[in-house]
């Protein structure tokens, strides 16, 4: 195993995350390479200080005893918030909307999509619907004398009498 | 080492405490206040820099905590989740702030001074310098200081956490903790092994 390999692995190695055989390598690296020993010790000695400084420095802190009421003030300050609140606890009832905002922009833009291609294919429809009746119009000759209000003869169909 | 030394509350299993959440139940406030509010407050005062920011951001936090209990799935743990939202809110506090201002009058503000024995003054200075230099180490590097050291997780919650490569997260730490190192007084540096 070469150093920098090994010293990449030290923060898993101290973790206990690395694979009982890549555990092993780093191990025996560590007995034999005394410049990545001194890297190990430095860091061990460095998460030891660090964590006792850390806990001295803030052991004398606590939490202020009327927090609790602030909270529940700020809350109550907040009937808009908590409207929303209210509609997301019941929105949350229904599977879809109990997920992350991403997800439900995902699912939104999916949906957009979905709907923009039916509306263009509607129009793309329509537009050749359009297109074959101008053309049998154009094909077909429609003239005629109408009669009546309600009667009227085809020129070039004698035979056909249209009535309402 | 840091997997050895997992905290107790992160050991926690609090199913209940989310259920009495997302009922609203004014109980479960207290109750959290009680197991997580004290390690809350250290943590928010150790990457603030100042213990009067650092209730105020631990109040908000609790406030944020009630109003999107609903959208917690438990992917992760409560008061991971919980350390998730209070580090929003101070990054976006120094966003607001536009500034890193660095309160040098910090160590008087957290701590009553030391007695006066030789072995404890040492510790002592060492505690009031070590403060100082993580106070002036950039924000990414003091989260990541805190979050290793303070809060004992491992890297690759961390990379969860602050949503980083596992790369980036120890390289991040080599180089936080380099720089700590260094912003140490020579004599006053206990990392040294």
């Amino acid at each position: 195993m070469r150093c920098n390999k090994c010293q990449d692995q030290l923060y898993e190695y101290f973790d206990g995350t690395l694979t009982p055989s890549r555990r092993q390598t780093v191990q025996e690296h560590l007995a034999q390479c005394p410049a990545c020993h001194a890297v190990f010790e430095q860091e061990r000695q460095f998460s030891k200080s660090m964590t006792g400084l850390f806990e001295q420095q803030t052991r004398n802190l606590h939490i202020a005893p009327q927090i609790s009421q602030n909270v529940m003030a700020r809350l109550k300050e907040l009937p808009q918030e908590n409207q929303i609140s209210e509609i997301r606890r019941h929105f949350s009832l229904i599977p879809i909307f109990n997920r992350p905002p991403r997800e439900l922009i995902k699912i939104a833009a999916a949906i957009t999509i979905l709907l923009a291609g039916f509306y263009m294919g509607n129009v793309v429809w329509q537009q050749r619907e359009d297109e074959s009746r101008a053309r049998l119009e154009k094909e077909t000759d429609w003239r005629y004398i109408l009669v009546s209000s309600r009667t009227c003869y085809f020129l070039n169909r004698p035979e056909l009498q249209l009535m309402q | 080492m840091v997997a050895d030394k997992k905290p107790p509350w992160e050991l926690m299993n609090d199913p209940d405490i989310i259920v009495a959440l997302k009922q609203g139940k004014v109980s479960a406030i207290d109750e959290i206040i009680r197991i997580y509010g004290d390690r809350l407050l250290r943590s928010a005062c150790l990457l603030s820099g100042n213990q009067t920011d650092a209730q105020d951001l631990v109040q908000d936090t609790l406030v944020q905590v009630m109003q999107s209990i609903q959208s917690f799935r438990g992917e992760s743990l409560l008061y991971t989740w919980m350390h998730g939202i209070l580090l929003n809110l101070i990054r976006r506090r120094l966003r607001q702030q536009s500034r890193l201002e660095y309160n040098n009058d910090l160590p008087d503000q957290m701590e009553a001074p030391p007695p006066m024995e030789t072995e404890r003054l040492d510790l002592e200075k060492a505690s009031s310098a070590m403060r100082k230099a993580l106070q002036a180490l950039s924000p990414p590097h003091r989260e990541i200081i805190v979050l290793r050291y303070f809060e004992a997780m491992k890297i690759e919650e961390i990379a969860r956490h602050l949503r980083i490569s596992m790369g980036t997260a120890k390289s991040r730490l080599h180089y936080a903790t380099q720089c700590l190192r260094n912003l140490m007084p020579e004599n006053l540096n206990l990392f040294r092994s």
